[in-house]
């Protein structure tokens, strides 16, 4: 099964946009499976039960859930981008194995 | 999207509130956006911080939902002195800033090269040394196009 990730920054628009652009490079070069849909975070309730993984580039303050939620900022600053992706493929390949 | 009309030099301004007002009320006067983009940009930038920890100096990426755009552009704020933002996904810190990329678009998907290239641009210190030193409106557009639009 893919893992479905949800990305979410303020719009769903400029900072999720350049992170999934990523996260579809990185899959590719380590062939995961994953799904990828970008939301406002406003909207991010909706869509968290029907995900595996969040990757945001703000701060999320909703309540705690059983699903991972990860700050994807390094992406957008280049500062601390490749210990990013390399907790990003960990932590795919972990939700692989469960599912 | 980038243009000599939304390139504005050594802004002078109190906070971060302010920087975000000057860059709204440019680009409301010059047509660009509509009359609510104000309150939307600034609303967002409390909630959602645009500060960038890029080196040489901080960088700023204040953005606002599509719907208040008319006319995509990139505009570039450079400040006369850094003022601190609040640093994405990191609330806690605060980010001096000396240039602010006031990212006016209305299509994520359209715009991916583009704002790719902006991200990779401000986390180039070389590019960011470069576009301190320019001191005209020509020379930042000069250090954008070698950069950014990779046309020399």
């Amino acid at each position: 099964m893919a893992v479905r990730l949800l990305l979410a920054c303020g719009s769903g628009i400029v900072t999720s946009t350049i992170l999934e652009q990523k996260l579809k490079e990185v899959a590719e070069q380590e062939k995961l499976d994953i799904t990828i849909r970008k939301v406002g975070i406003t909207a991010l309730e909706n869509w968290i039960g029907d995900s595996d993984l969040v990757i945001t580039t703000c701060k999320y303050n909703g309540e705690e859930r059983d699903v991972k939620i990860m700050s994807g900022a390094a992406v957008i600053s280049g500062i601390g981008e490749e210990k990013f992706v390399e907790d990003f493929i960990q932590i795919v390949k972990e939700l692989q194995g469960n599912g | 999207m980038f243009s000599l009309d939304t390139i504005y030099l050594q802004i002078q301004a109190q906070d971060f509130r302010d920087v975000i007002k000057q860059l709204a009320k440019n680009l409301y006067n010059q047509g660009y956006v509509k009359e609510h983009f104000f309150p939307a940009l600034l609303k967002r930038e409390e909630n959602y911080p645009t500060g960038l920890p890029s080196r040489p100096y901080g960088i700023a990426i204040p953005h606002t939902d599509p719907e208040y755009v008319i006319t995509p552009c990139i505009a570039i704020m450079q400040l006369k002195n850094p003022i601190p933002f609040r640093e994405m996904g990191a609330e806690e810190n605060w980010v001096h800033v000396k240039f602010v990329f006031g990212m006016v678009v209305d299509d994520g998907e359209k715009q991916i090269p583009l704002l790719q290239s902006i991200i990779k641009f401000i986390s180039n210190e070389e590019a960011m040394v470069q576009l301190n030193e320019a001191d005209s409106k020509i020379k930042i557009l000069e250090v954008v196009r070698k950069y950014i639009l990779k046309e020399k």
